[in-house]
């Protein structure tokens, strides 16, 4: 279930980011910084973030970090599988970029 | 001419009388089983008082009712809800449990939308469906009584009506999931189902690793899924090709169960194939089964 809640959110929040891009691609008035901050605002306020963010809250009271004392920066990045081409590859070259990656904030339930 | 009398036999009797019952019986056993699974995490999913966000049911709103009492009485609502299951099993109530259900079914949705899957989705349009359907004919308490004509005839119109929109959102789905496939370089490259078998979070089997480096098994399960998918909503009509085309649906779907671990989903997909039979031919299944059955017991 954890991994229902888990991985639908990261999902939810990819669906989400390619969706807020096809919409303001349009908007010629915006500059590109404009864009990317529109993004990361509507990414910070969306219900799966929210979830990412209150389950670090919860794993961290679960091992007794003081989160008082603490930041938290969540960073979601895309792994690439190896081609297909290369599948028999024994050692191949798997990409990985960033998705998203949040502002540092304390860590608190929201 | 041919539209006329295709309307005007929609009426006269109940098409779907036997499928639609044992779908009913389905719909109730899945339910009660998807909510079996999800009991032991009630406080993290409904009742917003852990790490997911307490989100609006939209449905509750309308009635200017906030929807944190149904989270803070989550029981309360779920053995409602395990009730209106139940009656909806023995078909008491009939339409009216039907309403309840498919408002109930909504409800839970929209409180924790971040688990939900396909076949949640074709689930909660299958039963604003069912609410229309006569499935009480058989597997039921009682059989519905018409006390006209004309009533029997709009009973029966309707519940035809609603199980032929279930059959036309399958292949709508079909089509659609089919339509987007062929504009993915990864669908019709033929190479699909290598990315999706990589996965870790669907691998079903210990030997999906070692299936997806055959290029002929990538190759033929890609292009056999673009396949059915495409071609599902024509031939699904012609009695020359029905069979084959839901075989090889149901083949598909069990696939997807086996091979990727989604269980509930790839079910609801297998059930619906039932519609697009005759009763003829599942009153004939049925008897045939009654009658094995019967010389069973007398050979015992």
């Amino acid at each position: 279930m954890l991994d229902y809640v888990l991985a639908g959110s990261i999902n939810g929040i990819a669906d989400n980011i390619y969706e807020i891009q096809q919409f303001i691609n349009g908007e010629n008035k915006l500059t590109d910084s404009a864009k990317k901050d529109y993004i990361y605002t509507q990414i910070q306020k969306s219900a799966q973030f929210i979830t990412l963010y209150n389950y670090s809250f919860y794993v961290a009271q679960k091992n007794n970090i003081d989160t008082a004392n603490c930041d938290i920066q969540i960073r979601i990045t895309r792994k690439y599988l190896p081609k297909f081409s290369e599948r028999l590859n024994e050692n191949p070259v798997v990409n990985e970029e960033i998705l998203f990656q949040s502002d540092r904030q304390k860590l608190r339930k929201i | 001419m041919n539209v006329n009398r295709t309307i005007n036999n929609l009426g006269t009797k109940n098409h779907y009388a036997l499928y639609s019952a044992i779908f009913r019986l389905f719909i109730c056993v899945h339910l009660l089983k998807s909510l079996f699974f999800t009991w032991s995490y009630l406080n993290l999913l409904y009742r917003g008082n852990s790490f997911l966000p307490p989100s609006p049911t939209f449905l509750l709103e309308i009635f200017s009712i906030n929807s944190s009492i149904l989270r803070e009485h989550i029981q309360v609502f779920l053995s409602f809800y395990v009730l209106v299951i139940l009656f909806y099993f023995f078909g008491i109530g009939k339409y009216l449990t039907a309403i309840l259900l498919c408002l109930c079914y909504e409800l839970i949705q929209r409180m924790c939308h971040l688990v939900l899957n396909g076949g949640d989705n074709l689930m909660k349009f299958i039963l604003i469906y069912m609410i229309f359907v006569d499935s009480y004919q058989y597997f039921s308490i009682s059989k519905i009584k018409f006390k006209s004509s004309t009533k029997r005839y709009l009973g029966n119109y309707f519940s035809n009506v609603g199980c032929f929109s279930i059959c036309l959102h399958l292949c709508l789905a079909y089509f659609i999931s089919g339509w987007h496939k062929i504009h993915a370089d990864v669908w019709f490259n033929g190479v699909a189902t290598y990315y999706v078998f990589s996965l870790e979070r669907f691998k079903g089997t210990p030997f999906n690793d070692s299936l997806v480096k055959n290029g002929f098994f990538v190759t033929a399960t890609t292009y056999f899924t673009m396949i059915v998918e495409i071609y599902y909503p024509i031939l699904i009509w012609f009695r020359k090709t029905k069979k084959v085309v839901s075989l090889c649906a149901i083949l598909l779907h069990t696939g997807i169960y086996i091979f990727m671990m989604i269980y509930g989903f790839q079910l609801v997909f297998i059930m619906v194939q039932g519609f697009f039979f005759s009763n003829k031919q599942w009153v004939k299944l049925l008897n045939k089964y009654k009658h094995k059955f019967k010389m069973l017991l007398n050979a015992k």
